[in-house]
């Protein structure tokens, strides 16, 4: 695992969140640097890999407001946004804010809400607010959406569009544990019920400051040169129009995330590799596809 | 297809960088032309630059039609037309001007270039010195990078890159410019002659002179000639250079009398000095033989007084043969020299003719009266000055008995006065005495401030002999140049003895013999390079079979062959652009871990082939460490530090395996 | 006889990867029209020198005559070494502009200025490739019609660096695109499944249960008012349906009312480009193809892929 900036606070919330998801410490990583680049996060995952346990790790770990919304089929989008209701002794129409104004909301199986729910949950993430009956809403500053997927397909379901995942910034995928580690689980070490012991380690000042000096990490001419190495690359693919200047951005402020959790003040292309994935598979292509030419670009493309 | 841009308009680098190399190119015809014509010139260039500074609108229609009306008078109103050159240049000058006016595309700028090239041609007509030569070179590299940047796209061209591009281009032709310049066939006489004119004015010596003549010419460090030995150099009291004989003495002027015999040869009496003297521009047809000259060379005209001249005035640039010898065999004087010998004028003062009278009384004989008067020069307090005071109705007298300073020609003059008077037949010669040896060359320098004048008297038995007065007054005259500074008037000369005066001067003058050695060399390899001088080179090279046609015919193939070895050899020549060379060293590197057996991908990160790198050489693992870090730094931190870009390229250079 | 001259010619071919690669003897080079009067300029000053014996002149004439030659070499070397590689090609419809994507690099790293390139009979595009970039160009092409566009013969061309030779190679490039038909407004029949009900059916607005209310929104239907909520002055209410219903759509050729098939071609494509914005599964049948309804960014290219190759020859 590489190492991590010198920081008492931060090396505390990643102690302890892999003390509870053990073996998991680069996704946990790269979500942490999903959120340091206020982006949001789409897990997909077969169920029972500790997709929650992330989720709610992080919110308590961080101290953010945690909301969860499972996604059924007959989800509304009031279900997610919230709902007027009238209520009869005032006579007059309340509104219930739904889940979604939370500062870390976990959007549990998107891919099975209609494409209207959907919608309505990723145009407030889109504009951190939400209009509802005439009224605009703001979503809370630190407002973080982690959604999950099943990857297996299927009828019925409404996995999103490849224009809608491009609102996700990264995309990460939990997977199996390894020997040694599901061993140390069935074990009973790690696990949600050490969850409910957590207390918060750092708040929203901190997170705040960490986020401010993630973009103060310097970056240089040559790296630029590889990232938009990397980006024209994916544009040339027969198959996809490749990343938007949008998701380019996204990779830069990622990987300047990622360099500065390891204590750089520079970012380095490894600090690119690294994110990548996480960025471009989703961007690239549906399903196993797109990491496929994700990682083929990264296998071709020579550092400038 | 079409040419995408050459109708795009121009850009502003290429107007200004344009308009900066025209106004280069023409700016030494300015001491050519006309100054209307040069005024014209940058009035159109500030007009343009003024009115119309954007690269991409030019002058209308009208005010070019009315630009060329106003040109094509003053063309007609200042051209001399016998004038060649002058008109010409003129045409090509105001054309430059009026195109710098008008051009707003690219293709204008192609039409710009070629007025260039042929605007810096023609500076060639009127000079030809090294250092043109080089300026006119420059400028050209300047107008090729101008049209490299024209065939570019973008619309600021990187100067710099462009003008490496055009200078490697120009140094690629040295090969073949040597090679056709050697072999490419010279004809003798012009294909058809265009009078050229070489302007006015003469230089050096006039053929009458007069009290003070020669002193306007000694403060003028311009040379007048080198001479180069082939066999022995004459000590400094035997470099006495003959002009011209003064005969003809009207109490104020000396002249040259009337014609002379021409003659074929003197006889030798003393050692034959063989020499080769290159002249300078005179505009006179006078020729400065070593004294005394034995034969005329080809082409030259001598005559009985031993004065040697062209057909033709000098215009440019002449190399001539010589043959002398200091000691001629005398021959019998005829009575019309006899005559003129002894001529004397009216005004001579009933003291000078006293004078004579005791100097003949001193002497007895001839020889003894030359003597007696030297005497009295070298007795008399006579001072030798440049600046001699002005001298009245009876110069003579004047100088003998009351100025008595003055310089060569008032002694000359004077001393052949009082030899006439005493019967004996004398007679001024001018021309040059002295001379520096040029320490870096091995030749002779003569220069303006070298004339002189001196006498001859005519002995029984020696013939005409050679009497330089100045050499009793002021002997160092003889051996040392005069030292060049200004003299006030009546004061004394000084001579430059030729001692140290440290380091700083002798660097200077160190470098002054260089500059002129330079000079030399450029005229004789270079300008002066006709078909007798090639014909000379071949012969050294062994290729002296080559002539005529088989000359042309070997210029063309040796260009050819020249051509195809420098395709071969370009055609490896990656032509990269080296701009960044911690890239390239950082490469380097990777080369030679790959070397080693480390397998890298292009796609692998520093930091990753540090590690990768470490765990293959653990024994290099500092050295890698302290590159990697560093290149680190340099490429992907906040400070550009340039110079440690040296030291990453020592540490690379530096690691082995 | 034109495709025999044309066969005559040297032409650059592309290997495996799409990717061709520009070697010394494909290239033709031929002087300007400024090359031409260059060399009128060199005469002229060669005859001057002759005749007024310039020493000087000759010299610079020299440099001139050597600056030419090396030009020849280095226009011609402008363009060697230069691999070109197809990426791909827009689809479009017909009737707008398709842009064909390549890219030119050098793997030696030397550097490429001002090479022009384009299609026979289309604007022509001037790229440089430096500093090892893969330089990405595009070259436009309007498409006539649907089906396969075959752009031509592509060619490479360059004047650098003093514009007074033009050196020049062909390139044949497997490069197509894919147009698809124009679009068209019409009718279309549609063959609706009924209520293909799945256990995991959405409580979409339909007409069958009722699911709750919400605030009326401008627009609704008057008939889904709730007048009882109105009539106890609780507002306009709008009440909700919900149904356990997938939407799936065949659009089929055969059963189009228009009798012409480009204007049925249009027709189907105009209907595939509105339905994949829609969160309807569509589906296709093309003569023999039979394509299953979907709704993703590949299935919407297959159809309009199958719509723009309908009825070509085997």
């Amino acid at each position: 695992m590489p190492s991590l900036r010198d920081d008492p606070l931060l090396r505390a919330v990643f102690e302890q969140a892999d003390d509870i998801i053990l073996g998991k410490s680069r996704p946990l990583r790269l979500a942490m640097t999903c959120l340091l680049s206020r982006g949001h996060l789409l897990i997909e995952d077969l169920p029972g890999m500790g997709k929650t346990t992330l989720a709610h790790l992080l919110a308590t770990l961080l101290g953010l407001d945690y909301q969860r919304i499972q996604f059924t089929s007959d989800l509304l989008p009031a279900d997610v946004v919230g709902v007027s209701v009238y209520d009869r002794n005032t006579e007059q129409f309340h509104f219930h804010p739904g889940p979604i104004f939370s500062e870390l909301l976990l959007a549990d199986e998107i891919n099975r809400a209609t494409p209207k729910t959907q919608s309505a949950l990723l145009e407030a993430m889109e504009e951190r607010q939400v209009t509802a009956e005439g009224k605009t809403r703001p979503l809370p500053a630190a407002f973080f959406v982690i959604a999950t997927q099943n990857p297996a397909h299927q009828v019925g379901t409404f996995p999103l569009p490849e224009s809608q995942l491009d609102r996700f910034l990264m995309r990460i995928s939990l997977g199996y544990p390894d020997e040694a580690t599901e061993r140390k689980l069935l074990q009973g070490q790690g696990g949600r019920a050490r969850l409910a012991g957590l207390k918060p380690v750092a708040g929203q000042t901190d997170l705040e400051r960490w986020k401010e000096a993630c973009q103060q990490v310097f970056v240089s001419a040559a790296l630029l040169d590889y990232a938009q190495a990397l980006l024209g690359a994916s544009r040339e693919i027969n198959e996809t129009p490749g990343l938007s200047p949008r998701a380019g951005l996204g990779l830069l402020t990622s990987a300047k995330a990622w360099a500065w959790l390891r204590g750089r003040e520079q970012v380095l292309p490894e600090d690119i590799q690294a994110v990548w994935p996480s960025i471009a598979g989703h961007r690239l292509g549906a399903g196993a596809e797109g990491d496929a030419h994700a990682a083929q670009i990264l296998h071709s493309v020579a550092i400038p | 297809m079409k040419d995408v841009l050459i109708r795009r308009p121009l850009s502003a680098p290429l107007l200004y960088g344009g308009g900066l190399l025209m106004v280069l190119a023409a700016l030494p015809h300015t001491w050519n032309l006309a100054p209307s014509i040069s005024a014209a010139f940058a009035l159109f260039v500030a007009l343009r630059f003024v009115f119309w500074p954007q690269s991409n609108k030019s002058a209308p229609g009208w005010l070019m039609l009315l630009l060329l009306a106003i040109s094509i008078g003053l063309v007609l109103y200042q051209a001399d037309f016998t004038e060649g050159r002058q008109f010409g240049v003129t045409l090509l000058v105001l054309m430059a001007g009026m195109k710098l006016l008008e051009m707003k595309t690219r293709r204008d700028l192609y039409v710009l270039v070629f007025l260039g090239y042929f605007v810096l041609v023609t500076l060639f007509l009127f000079y030809q010195s090294p250092a043109l030569t080089g300026y006119v070179l420059a400028i050209s590299t300047g107008f090729t990078a101008l049209l490299m940047g024209n065939n570019l796209a973008a619309d600021k061209p990187p100067a710099g890159l462009l003008l490496r591009k055009a200078l490697m281009m120009m140094l690629g032709s040295v090969p073949v410019t040597i090679l056709l310049f050697v072999l490419f066939p010279r004809l003798d006489a012009p294909l058809w002659s265009l009078n050229l004119g070489s302007g006015a004015g003469t230089t050096g010596m006039s053929d009458s002179i007069r009290m003070g003549s020669i002193s306007d010419l000694s403060q003028s460090r311009e040379v007048a000639f080198r001479v180069r030995f082939s066999n022995i150099i004459p000590p400094p009291s035997q470099r006495y250079w003959r002009g011209m004989v003064l005969w003809h003495n009207d109490g104020r002027n000396w002249t040259r009398g009337r014609a002379h015999l021409p003659k074929t040869t003197f006889r030798a009496a003393a050692a034959v000095v063989e020499y080769e003297v290159t002249m300078e521009t005179t505009n006179q047809p006078w020729l400065f033989p070593l004294d005394h000259v034995l034969a005329p060379g080809s082409g030259m005209l001598m005559n009985s007084d031993g004065e040697m001249g062209l057909a033709q005035p000098v215009k440019r640039r002449f190399t001539w043969k010589g043959r002398s010898a200091p000691v001629v065999e005398g021959e019998r004087l005829s009575s019309r020299e006899w005559q003129l010998g002894l001529q004397l004028p009216d005004n001579i003062s009933r003291r000078t003719q006293q004078l004579a009278s005791a100097l003949r009384r001193q002497g007895h004989t001839d020889e003894g009266v030359v003597q007696a008067a030297l005497r009295y020069f070298n007795q008399q307090p006579f001072v030798y000055t440049l600046q001699p005071p002005l001298l009245g109705e009876q110069p003579v007298d004047q100088f003998l008995f009351e100025t008595r300073k003055g310089f060569c020609e008032h002694y000359a003059t004077s001393f052949v006065t009082l030899m006439r008077l005493a019967d004996i037949p004398a007679r001024v010669v001018v021309g040059y005495q002295g001379g520096q040896l040029n320490p870096l060359g091995g030749h002779l320098v003569v220069r303006q401030s070298d004339a002189h004048a001196w006498a001859e008297v005519w002995l029984e038995g020696k013939g005409w002999s050679r009497v330089d007065p100045t050499a009793a007054v002021a002997p160092e005259r003889i051996e040392h140049p005069i030292a060049a500074q200004d003299y006030a008037d009546g004061s004394p000369i000084r001579f430059d003895l030729g001692q140290a005066g440290g380091l700083l001067s002798d660097m200077l003058s160190n470098m002054r013999w260089l500059r002129d050695n330079l000079q030399l060399k450029w005229h004789y390899w270079v300008v002066g390079f006709n078909s007798q001088r090639q014909q000379n080179l071949l012969q050294k090279l062994g290729l002296s079979s080559l002539n005529g046609y088989r000359l042309g015919l070997s210029a063309a193939l040796g260009a050819i062959a020249l051509a195809g070895l420098m395709f071969f050899f370009l055609s490896f020549w990656p032509g990269r652009a080296d701009h960044d060379p911690l890239g390239k060293y950082y490469r380097r590197f990777r080369h030679k871990l790959r070397k080693g057996g480390l397998k890298v991908s292009p796609a692998t990160g520093p930091e990753d082939l540090a590690r990768l790198a470490m765990l293959a050489f653990p024994k290099k693992a500092g050295d890698i460490r302290d590159i990697i870090q560093l290149y680190i730094r340099l490429r992907y931190g906040p400070d550009t530090q340039t110079k440690a870009v040296g030291r990453f390229r020592s540490l690379v250079r530096g690691f082995r395996l | 006889m034109k495709t025999w001259l044309s066969q005559l010619l040297r032409v650059v071919h592309a290997g495996d990867r799409s990717e061709a690669v520009i070697t010394g003897r494909k290239i033709y080079i031929l002087p300007t029209r400024y090359g031409m009067v260059f060399g009128v300029l060199l005469l002229t000053l060669l005859i001057a020198s002759i005749n007024y014996a310039n020493n000087p002149a000759f010299i610079l004439t020299f440099l001139l005559t050597g600056a030419f030659i090396q030009t020849i070499f280095y226009t011609w070397r402008n363009l060697l070494g230069l691999h070109l590689r197809w990426r791909h090609a827009d689809s479009v419809c017909a009737g707008e502009t398709s842009h064909f994507h390549f890219q030119l690099f050098d793997p030696g790293g030397r550097a490429h200025y001002s090479i022009q390139m384009g299609f026979p009979g289309q604007e022509s595009m001037m790229v440089d490739c430096s500093d090892q970039q893969y330089k990405q160009v595009a070259l436009a092409m309007t498409a006539e019609r649907r089906g396969r566009l075959h752009p031509g013969r592509l060619t490479l061309e360059s004047r650098f660096p003093l514009g007074l030779l033009r050196a020049w190679c062909y390139l044949d490039i497997p490069a197509e695109a894919i147009i698809w038909p124009r679009p068209m407004e019409g009718a279309l029949t549609q063959t609706r499944t009924a209520n293909n009900s799945s256990l995991d059916g959405d409580r979409g607005t339909g007409t069958d249960d009722f699911v709750g209310y919400r605030g009326y929104h401008p627009g609704d239907s008057l008939a889904q008012v709730s007048w009882k909520a109105l009539a106890a002055e609780k507002g306009l209410l709008v009440k909700q349906f919900g149904g356990d219903r997938v939407d799936q759509l065949w659009l089929d050729f055969s059963i189009l009312e228009e009798p012409d098939t480009e204007r049925r071609l249009g027709i189907l494509t105009h209907a595939v480009l509105k339905l994949s914005t829609q969160p309807v599964h569509y589906g296709l049948r093309l003569g023999d193809l039979e394509i299953q309804p979907d709704n993703n960014e590949r299935h919407r290219r297959d159809c309009l892929t199958a719509l723009a190759l309908y009825g070509e020859a085997e």
